[in-house]
């Protein structure tokens, strides 16, 4: 299913269907750096069926303030449209995996 | 294997690497959890020379990384979790799962605040309490944040946040709270050790003095009893093991040292090599 940047407009049908993880970072953010390499070299390849979102805090501000993004990284995870959990702070794939199986 | 693998992408890890990728060594700069290091939380520079006008941290390591780059540096996003140095060939295990190899190694893991331990700070890091003013400082325009840290670096975060928009409620030094408090979900403020007040915020940055970045290394590597690597020069106990920046001053905590620092780290590891040890 891929990665891709999601805007507050497309957001609550993107998470509709299916595992999603969102993933709420910044530029200027040296631990989401790290999570987006996790997540792109160790879940995207070896995961098509999970969809992965990913929220510029600096463009969609009202989409972190919605879900209370107070630090970033954060991550929601869905399933079938249910919000799992919402982990604040670098997470490990195994972590997330876990969470979504 | 590679020859030269920089752990840290602050200025003593970009300033290595630089000298590395120079003498054709093609080095590798694992950039680490806080990519360009503790400059990047840094708005104002009056004292990098070159810079007439002050400048902001983040600005430096940009062009300190494209200088690099442009030498032929080569950065990895991953982070080590824990070393081997005790055979010829030196081992990183790293976040990414992998193991990297090289026949020398320079820790430039630096520095980051040091956590108060006090009770609530578990229960609300990430939610409320930050340690990173450019990671977290834009959520709270409009809200009312402490500060919880001494010294002239509390200055320098309170305007930025205040630029952020926030309103900044007291500077509070870790010895005078007693705890941090919140409901079930988040920070709502923090108590005063002398008068059992509470000081109301919707959140608060730790500003705390610096502890060096070296857990991952264990017992590989000498250190004395706060983490700091103990070293001759750059030279660590461990031969072609060298160490550079904030993670080995336990006073001098500047980014220039750290670059210069980075700069004889890299020419010793250079040395080594030439050595053929």
């Amino acid at each position: 299913m891929g990665v891709k940047d999601i805007q507050e407009a497309e957001y609550d049908e993107a998470v509709k269907t299916g595992k999603v993880i969102v993933d709420f970072w910044a530029t200027w953010c040296g631990p989401c750096k790290m999570q987006g390499a996790l997540i792109d070299q160790k879940i995207v390849p070896e995961h098509p069926e999970i969809e992965v979102l990913k929220v510029n805090v600096d463009d969609e501000p009202a989409l972190a303030a919605r879900f209370g993004v107070m630090s970033i990284p954060t991550l929601i995870l869905y399933k079938d449209g249910q919000l799992v959990e919402q982990i604040v702070g670098l997470t490990k794939p195994d972590e997330i995996l876990a969470k979504l199986a | 294997m590679e020859n030269i693998i920089i752990i840290g992408s602050g200025p003593a890890g970009l300033t290595a690497g630089l000298y590395a990728a120079r003498a054709g060594q093609k080095p590798v700069v694992l950039e680490g959890l806080e990519s360009g290091g503790q400059l990047m939380q840094t708005q104002h520079v009056a004292n990098y020379p070159g810079f007439p006008e002050t400048v902001s941290g983040p600005s430096i390591v940009a062009a300190m990384r494209r200088q690099a780059e442009k030498a032929g540096v080569r950065f990895v996003m991953d982070a080590v979790e824990s070393v081997d140095f005790t055979g010829p060939v030196k081992k990183l295990m790293t976040m990414m799962g992998d193991t990297l190899e090289a026949k020398t190694v320079i820790v430039a893991s630096g520095a980051g605040v040091t956590k108060t331990n006090l009770p609530g700070e578990a229960k609300y890091w990430g939610r409320g309490i930050s340690a990173c003013l450019t990671c977290d400082g834009a959520f709270y325009a409009g809200k009312k944040v402490a500060l919880v840290g001494e010294g002239p670096a509390t200055a320098g975060a309170k305007v930025y946040l205040t630029r952020c928009g926030a309103e900044v409620v007291g500077i509070v030094a870790p010895g005078e709270v007693a705890s941090f408090d919140g409901d079930a979900a988040h920070l709502t403020g923090l108590t005063l050790k002398a008068d059992g007040s509470v000081l109301a915020c919707d959140g608060l940055f730790l500003v705390t003095a610096r502890t060096p970045q070296t857990q991952f290394l264990g017992t590989a590597l000498e250190k004395d009893d706060k983490g700091h690597i103990v070293v001759n020069g750059t030279k660590t106990s461990v031969p072609g093991v060298y160490a550079a920046g904030d993670c080995i001053h336990p006073h001098h905590k500047q980014a220039v040292i750290a670059a210069g620092d980075g700069a004889v780290a890299a020419l010793e590891a250079l040395a080594y090599l030439a050595r053929g040890a």
